[in-house]
């Protein structure tokens, strides 16, 4: 406690410049627009002078949608939080910006006449679909913090997979949808923000009127139900405010990530204990922090950079600083995940005999040129070259995704663990943007030695922080998640910047097999063998460490070794397939808990099980990608991503149904 | 630039695209379609059994992967070794030496710049505004074109000024907010088309865009789509849009 305390001043401190650098950098830039005396005249008068213009027009809208948008998504934040009772949730969690951003593709190329209605009311209905549908498959876990989260990830997975696959298909037209997905606070009016502003104000009516019943929330769900309260509906209620407020910000100003995680985490850093104060804080913190982003967004680049990936860009580093600073209240998610029931046996030949059918079809079923399909268009030769290679390489990155994504799983007794939420995808992400960024040409053999150095780079990081002994699992996953967050941001900024590469660059982070080599195919296989043959040895801690850290430590586990090497085993397949196919790291989500579904519960079926599901999805998202839409080719991770997140909804509504 | 030197390739990638972003010179109905340019697909180029592969650096195509099938004749643009319409013209007379009509291109590329000189002689009788080239995407954003690119070589040509001097990338364009545009004071725009229905006509309700000194004074012209990554055809293709639209003031 007194460590808390003796950081609470200085993050008061921080709190304070961070007003004063926004304060400060605002007036600089409207004084270096106009003078005070003309800023006067323009309450009432209307504007004549390109200046005038651009400061009621541009200006104004700017700094009032910067400080609108940024409370509204903290205050989103605190809310969905406090529903899920985890400091890792946030708008996007919740599928909202991802369904946003599906409706606006959507609209964007199959009714553009609807945008003309503005795409606010699309956006809104988007993000309310898929929060619908989230709510759907939670209303089997009651509602439960991590049943809500769980089938968010799902949503926003399958989801922002299918806004992918539109953008796959339609790549030149839709610019707007990747300046949209970026965020950008540029105004050319002030409709929009007027818009939001009175969304804004009607939400916190609504909050304020409850705010004593959301406030129950922080208390123990019994406690709860005690007071005569229903949990579950307190709980709706703050999901469906939180996510009113993200579709308003998604609507007017795009995706804005971060800044929903932040805000709170900065908050409770500045002592912010109850729910009314947590509330004010993070909405006050988050229009300010929101405000300095944009103005040194400006100063530093001009404005060139969309703000939603500056607030990534920016926010991660600090993030990843803060999470020491935590306080660990976060609750065990874990309870009734991980089962000692056994599956039988008789199922993982009968899933490999379903990879040898898959791989068969796969490489000896392609168009035929005259239409239809035939055995093969091609002579043998070509065969092993232009599929072997790739249906291999499949199978062996869903293969080493699903055993990373288990092991995480696992280890943390986090069902949302994954490669993408440990960063390492992030690593490889942002290594290969720096190696495209800096050599103009794309070398295959240097984004690839890219790609590993940045996977491992961060998984070194992870594991020194566990050396250290500082790392919890469940902050290694923040950190993880801060990095992916980072390198998404990078990201988006590569694609929204319009350089003809990014033709290139969607591809890979799409998880495209069209480039994988004989070589590279063959050595990803080894890897996912040797990774399939250590995977036993791992039994014990992945058999004990789900119960609990303490529980395992009585059971007398080293926790902090068989953390390093559990991470550094899952980190390394993360890289391997990487390397190979893309960061298409939503296999290492679903494949494992499709294996747990299908009733594989002890930890080396549950593994093995999983690797095989990993490769036979994915093995049939690359033979999906290349024959539906011949010549062209859809990318498999994003079929995988599909694929796998639909399946994975449908089990999780019949799975908890059972249970 | 195979088409600017009378050959119909077989295949190309990215069909309907061609048609609609460059336009000219006209893709016949007979020519295969491969699929996406940074994913054309191997299995057709294997079917097809094609003579010569055409490709341009910047999409990340592995050349080696492709020689199997043909020898492969990668075309360097945008390298930054030299200005857009020096490293076209390049390999314009390159790829033609390598298919065996080194003279008409030669030839072509005396035309174009005779042309361009001609026309730059008529320009020159009249007083011209400043130009800012821009391809619109959204309702809040432009893509200006400037250094680095093929218009700002032709525009040099033509000696016409381009409004936008700021920064750009290494293809010659820079994504700014309408408020940039404002900053350009007196210019005219030049708006390369297709602008997508729905932004245009958000486009239209903006009071920023309304307040564009262009715009009041209605001097946006619209001109047809022109690939601002092309070759010798699209600069020559810009260089006519532009006379005809400056000459139209």
């Amino acid at each position: 406690m007194t460590s808390l305390v003796a950081i609470r001043e200085p993050f008061r401190l921080v709190s304070l410049l961070l007003g004063a650098a926004a304060g400060a950098l605002t007036v600089r830039d409207a004084l270096a627009m106009l003078p005070a005396r003309n800023w006067l005249a323009l309450l009432w008068n209307e504007p004549v002078t390109p200046a005038e213009l651009l400061a009621r027009f541009a200006f104004a809208p700017q700094i009032a949608m910067a400080l609108l948008a940024g409370a509204a998504l903290a205050m989103c934040g605190v809310l969905l939080q406090q529903a899920m009772r985890n400091p890792l949730a946030e708008p996007t969690t919740l599928g909202t910006s991802a369904g946003s951003a599906l409706a606006l593709t959507a609209a964007t190329i199959f009714t553009p006449s609807w945008l003309e209605h503005g795409r606010e009311l699309i956006a809104i209905g988007g993000g309310a679909l898929a929060t619908a549908v989230v709510m759907l498959i939670a209303a089997r876990g009651r509602f439960s913090a991590s049943a809500i989260i769980l089938g968010g990830i799902v949503v926003a997975m399958t989801a922002g997979a299918a806004t992918g696959m539109l953008l796959a298909l339609f790549t030149d037209y839709l610019a707007e949808i990747f300046v949209w997905q970026s965020g950008s606070l540029v105004q050319n009016g002030d409709g929009v923000a007027l818009a939001l502003a009175s969304r804004l104000a009607v939400t916190t009516l609504l909050i304020l009127a409850f705010l004593r019943p959301l406030g129950l929330l922080s208390l123990p769900d019994s406690s709860i139900a005690s007071l005569g309260v229903r949990p579950w509906l307190v709980r709706l209620l703050t999901v469906c405010l939180g996510v009113a407020l993200a579709a308003s910000v998604a609507a007017a100003v795009g995706v804005i990530a971060f800044v929903g995680l932040a805000a709170p985490a900065f908050a409770r850093l500045t002592g912010a204990r109850t729910f009314g104060r947590l509330l004010t804080r993070s909405a006050l913190l988050g229009a300010l922090g929101l405000l300095a982003v944009d103005r040194l967004s400006v100063a530093l680049f001009d404005g060139f950079l969309p703000i939603g990936a500056m607030t990534a860009v920016i926010g991660a580093p600090v993030l990843i600083l803060l999470i020491r600073a935590l306080p660990p209240d976060m609750p065990d998610q874990s309870a009734g995940w991980v089962s000692s029931y056994d599956a039988s046996r008789l199922k993982l030949p009968l899933l490999a005999l379903v990879l040898i059918l898959a791989v068969s079809a796969s490489l000896t079923i392609g168009p035929s040129e005259h239409g239809g399909f035939a055995v093969t268009p091609v002579e043998w030769r070509y065969l092993l070259e232009f599929r072997g290679a790739r249906v291999l390489a499949s199978a062996a990155a869903g293969a080493l995704l699903a055993i990373a994504g288990g092991l995480l799983q696992r280890m943390t007794a986090n069902p949302l663990a994954a490669p993408e939420a440990l960063g390492v995808s992030g690593g490889a992400i942002m290594a290969v943007l720096l190696v495209i960024v800096a050599t103009e040409a794309l070398d295959p053999v240097l984004l690839s030695i890219g790609a590993g150095a940045g996977a491992f780079a961060v998984s070194a990081a992870l594991g020194a922080a566990l050396v250290r002994g500082r790392a919890r699992p469940e902050r290694t996953l923040l950190g993880g998640l801060a990095v992916t967050m980072m390198a998404t941001g990078w990201a988006s900024v590569f694609l929204a910047s319009g350089d003809p590469r990014t033709i290139w660059a969607m591809s890979w982070l799409s998880g495209s097999t069209y480039r994988v080599t004989g070589e590279q195919a063959l050595f990803s296989a080894g890897a996912a063998v040797f990774s399939l043959a250590i995977v036993p040895l791992l039994r014990r801690p992945m058999t004990v460490l789900p119960l609990g850290i303490e529980t395992a430590a009585g059971l007398g586990m080293r926790v902090q070794t068989a953390w390093s090497l559990g991470f550094l085993v899952a980190a390394s397949c993360t890289a391997v397939a990487t390397m190979v196919v893309g960061p298409l790291s939503f296999i290492g989500l679903s494949a494992p808990h499709v294996a747990r579904l299908l009733g594989f519960r002890h930890a080396t079926q549950q593994l093995w099980a999983a690797a095989s599901v990993g490769a036979i999805i994915m093995v049939l998202a690359d033979w999906l990608g290349r024959i539906a839409i011949y010549p062209w080719e859809i990318p498999a991770g994003i079929i995988a991503a599909v694929v796998g997140g639909l399946y994975l909804g449908l089990l999780l509504c019949k799975g908890s149904r059972s249970a | 630039m195979l088409l600017s030197l009378g050959i119909t390739p077989r295949a190309v990638a990215d069909v309907a695209g061609y048609r609609v972003w460059a336009a000219a010179p006209d893709l016949p109905e007979s020519v295969l379609d491969l699929g996406s340019r940074g994913e054309p697909s191997m299995e057709r180029i294997a079917i097809i059994k094609p003579d010569l592969i055409v490709t341009a650096s910047g999409y990340g195509l592995d050349a080696t992967r492709l020689q199997r099938f043909a020898p492969v004749e990668t075309l360097k643009l945008y390298e930054g070794s030299a200005t857009a319409l020096f490293d076209t013209e390049r390999e314009f007379l390159r790829l033609a030496a390598q298919i065996g009509r080194r003279p008409q291109a030669q030839q072509m590329l005396a035309k174009f710049f005779a042309d361009l000189a001609a026309m730059r002689a008529e320009l020159s009788t009249r007083k011209l505004p400043r130009v800012a080239v821009v391809s619109l995407f959204d309702d809040r954003h432009a893509r200006v074109y400037g250094r680095n690119g093929l218009f700002q070589d032709v525009l040099d040509l033509l000696g016409v000024e381009n409004a936008w001097t700021g920064d750009t990338s290494a293809w010659g364009f820079a994504t700014v907010g309408f408020e940039k545009l404002v900053t350009l004071g007196d210019c005219v725009i030049v708006s390369l088309q297709p602008v997508p229905a729905n932004v245009e006509i958000r486009i239209r309700q903006s009071r920023l865009w309304a307040a564009l000194p262009a715009v009041q004074r209605q001097q946006v012209m619209n001109i047809p789509a022109v690939w601002p990554f092309g070759g010798i055809a699209a600069a020559d293709r810009f260089a006519r849009f532009l006379q005809v639209s400056l000459l139209r003031l």
